[in-house]
């Protein structure tokens, strides 16, 4: 009997919760709820934390076949990384698609991948990729997404699904579609107070205060509604986060050229790191890369998650797409 | 039939109609109260009523990408004791001086005396981890979900929790071992 199963065992015998246990905890929060209401404000919807997002049509073994990242440039020093950020703020400034006017949509189409674990014995991972379409209103929105075929990162993941008796793997073909609000972000265009409205909320993560940075700029270029002022304001926001490092010239999934910029995970097994194209001021994709001595012993520069943007453009409606997006 | 909201719509309508965050107390205050239970004991109740409350003021920064809101609960309420724990640690320290908090987790109250000895020698970190894979039966991208950790760090940190567990409990199943314990 495994360890795992002694802890499952051992767990302490539960009941239902009482009745005036769940009344009281209802009435907290109904009157939480009642003042909420009085206050008579809607609530601003805050950058959702995206951990590894989702997306696009890479056919299966395409992901599979680009989940090692190429890494071309050596490791520099924090101020050549904050540099390529700054280069990419200026650039963001003056080149970012501007908010959807009435009638408009800002298309966000990226092609994600993020992992699915077995966790009981033998273990294993595999990777699903998705294709994601977002359409982005100036009040609502629409989101649709095609989850593909997964597929494993390496053969001792496929050995071990096979030891355990190849169960279904999850995933397979489907599309989810639902409307969404789609809200305008609160950060700040001048970068000391997006800095510092970043940081109050990083602080509350358990994650290190530089991979929490990093995810809420990602956030906010995924999903909110931002002017041209505060993408600029995000990645000269990003620029100042301490550790950032220039991983250097690499090529995403999608095989377009970029900047990748890093942090580190607190036991540098993992980095995150933004692709940028810092001509263009363009975010190119949120990668999730392992490291040597990472858990999933996968070879160092395996990619286990990523959101990979291929479109980012105003269209006319919520069922348009731009030129070049093919309905995945 | 119609489909059932998910937890994501309810949190979303939720920021207009504050009341439709009920929903998502009615669907899960058991779960949790009931994962309170197990890692807290007598305190479930003022746990799971918290948990719930912090949610409520925390809805705006869900990731409305989830259906289910039961890891980031999950997630919520062990910070929710993991604060009291901690609130009641200083208090012992302050009474007592540091030599006088050996401090038994929790959980200790319930279990077999090797499994709590146990897990009392696991990192924190690696504890809370563990438990809500083992006991709250969320996946690695669950529980990475409700820490706001890396998925490689979660593997990593059941990797290590788990290597420590067996080696404490067969340390234990010894005839040796059970005379230490």
């Amino acid at each position: 009997m495994s360890e795992l199963h002694v802890l499952r065992r051992s767990a302490p015998a539960t009941a239902a919760p009482s009745e005036a246990a769940r009344a009281r905890a209802l009435a907290l929060l109904e009157g939480r709820i009642r003042s909420e209401r009085h206050a008579d404000r809607p609530v601003a919807r805050t950058p959702p934390l995206p951990r590894r997002a989702l997306v696009p049509v890479l056919a299966a073994a395409a992901v599979a076949a680009a989940a090692v990242v190429a890494v071309v440039a050596t490791r520099t020093t924090e101020p050549a990384a904050a540099a390529v950020l700054e280069r990419a703020a200026e650039a963001a400034r003056g080149h970012a698609p501007p908010l959807p006017g009435p009638g408009e949509y800002l298309y966000v189409r990226s092609v994600d991948a993020s992992l699915a674990t077995r966790v009981d014995e033998p273990s294993y991972s595999v990777l699903l990729p998705h294709v994601r379409e977002v359409w982005l209103g100036p009040g609502s929105g629409r989101m649709r997404t095609t989850t593909g075929a997964p597929t494993f990162l390496s053969e001792r993941d496929r050995a071990r699904w096979i030891a355990a008796g190849r169960p279904p793997l999850p995933g397979a073909t489907r599309v989810g579609d639902t409307r969404i609000r789609s809200r305008r972000s609160a950060v700040p265009a001048d970068p000391a107070a997006a800095y510092a409205h970043l940081e109050a909320q990083a602080r509350t993560k358990d994650s290190s205060f530089a991979w929490a940075m990093f995810q809420l700029v990602g956030g906010e270029f995924r999903h909110m509604l931002t002017t041209p002022a505060q993408r600029a304001a995000l990645y000269a926001a990003a620029a100042r986060v301490p550790g950032i490092d220039l991983v250097g010239d690499v090529t995403d999934r999608v095989g377009r050229s970029g900047v990748a910029i890093a942090v580190l995970t607190d036991d540098a097994t993992a980095r995150l790191q933004l692709v940028v194209d810092p001509g263009s001021g363009r975010l190119l994709a949120e990668e999730e890369v392992v490291l040597e001595g990472n858990a999933f012993a996968y070879p160092a520069g395996t990619v286990i998650a990523h959101t990979t943007y291929t479109h980012v453009e105003l269209v006319d409606g919520v069922d348009a797409r731009p030129a070049g997006a093919p309905e995945p | 039939m119609q489909p059932r909201e998910t937890d994501a719509d309810a949190i979303r309508r939720s920021l207009r109609a504050p009341e439709a965050f009920r929903i998502v107390f009615e669907r899960h205050f058991e779960p949790v109260h009931r994962y309170a239970q197990q890692r807290s004991g007598l305190d479930a109740d003022e746990v799971a009523a918290e948990t719930f409350v912090r949610a409520f003021a925390a809805r705006a920064r869900y990731d409305l990408r989830r259906p289910d809101a039961r890891p980031w609960l999950l997630g919520i309420a062990t910070r929710v004791m993991l604060g009291r724990w901690e609130r009641e640690r200083r208090a012992r320290t302050a009474m007592n001086g540091a030599a006088g908090v050996a401090a038994a987790e929790p959980e200790a109250r319930a279990l077999p005396r090797a499994v709590a000895v146990a897990l009392a020698a696991l990192r924190p970190d690696d504890r809370e981890t563990l438990l809500l894979l083992a006991w709250a039966d969320l996946s690695y991208e669950q529980i990475a979900s409700a820490l706001d950790v890396p998925v490689g760090t979660v593997r990593s940190r059941i990797s290590r929790a788990r290597r420590l567990l067996r080696a404490r409990l067969a340390e234990t199943s010894t005839p040796e071992g059970s005379r230490r314990v």
